[in-house]
């Protein structure tokens, strides 16, 4: 009976039961992971829309419909391409107290939260919320909020010419 | 042995091959063998034609999804802030896992992979035609 056991277990059938369902479980796995994170994203994404015009103004006023654009965005895959929420790079369109608009590289804008935590860098120096200035070009690494903005962790300056 | 059986035995035809057989058998095998290489090669080439022809219609929106991705502007920052981006692994990786451009990179694997496999099929094509041996190892 021992023996009969130790072959069912050796058997090629049972290898491929057990390929096929660690696959089963790695594919689940990824989907599961793929769904966590489009959930993510859309949420910043709807809450980036509701708080819009807190964050920005109302549409257009900084030269931009971002309905129109959005509707008219390409869309590679047959996906729309959503704002991500932990990080923007691109230019600073404003920078006003801890608050900075940023135009990312989708040309949609996004509002980052600078807190007591954040850190401020340009090189290898360490800059401050005043050295934040409109046309600079910036990294920021972040977390999404339940405003809708980015509350910042580093903020990079890139410009070199900024300091 | 007993005289039946010696009697038998020695009716039968002598124990020899059909003249010729054994060409038939190694045709039969190259033919099979060509035709598996040939059906091989045309999935790779149609997987490579498929690939080439989606990239060329979809190239402009294929491109901006790179170069709006911002996963290429988060790893630099691993290499000029470590202490940032690893200090907040988990916020890096969902970071990274929102803005990766999957759809690009999936089609790129793909036409990558079936790129590869049509010139191993062409190659064994080649030497399978101008030396059949190898066809047994094919």
């Amino acid at each position: 009976m021992k023996k009969h056991m130790s072959e069912f277990i050796k058997s090629k059938a049972v290898m491929w039961v057990l390929i096929c369902l660690a696959g089963i479980v790695v594919l689940a796995g990824v989907f599961q992971l793929g769904v966590s994170i489009g959930e993510r994203k859309s949420r910043h994404f709807n809450r980036w829309f509701e708080n819009y015009g807190r964050n920005f103004g109302p549409p257009g006023i900084m030269g931009r419909d971002w309905r129109r654009d959005m509707m008219n965005a390409p869309q590679p895959f047959g996906r729309p391409m959503l704002p991500g929420g932990y990080g923007v790079f691109g230019k600073i369109l404003s920078a006003d107290g801890n608050r900075i608009v940023i135009q990312g590289q989708d040309n949609v804008e996004q509002s980052v939260l600078i807190t007591t935590s954040t850190a401020i860098r340009i090189g290898n120096y360490e800059a401050k919320i005043g050295d934040l200035k409109a046309d600079q070009n910036v990294s920021v690494f972040g977390r999404p909020n339940d405003q809708g903005q980015i509350e910042a962790k580093l903020i990079r300056i890139m410009d070199s010419r900024a300091k | 042995m007993d005289k039946s059986s010696h009697k038998f035995l020695s009716q039968l035809p002598a124990p020899e091959s059909p003249p010729g057989l054994e060409d038939r058998i190694i045709a039969r095998v190259r033919l099979a063998s060509l035709r598996g290489l040939y059906a091989r090669l045309a999935f790779s080439i149609a997987g490579c034609t498929a690939g080439i022809v989606y990239l060329a219609i979809e190239s402009g929106h294929i491109l901006m999804a790179i170069q709006q991705s911002a996963a290429f502007n988060i790893l630099p920052l691993a290499y000029t802030d470590p202490d940032i981006v690893f200090g907040n692994l988990q916020d890096t990786l969902l970071g990274l896992g929102e803005s990766i451009p999957f759809g690009a990179i999936a089609l790129g694997a793909g036409l990558l992979f079936s790129t590869i496999c049509a010139v191993e099929f062409a190659v064994a094509l080649f030497h399978a035609k101008h030396r059949p041996a190898t066809l047994i190892t094919v």
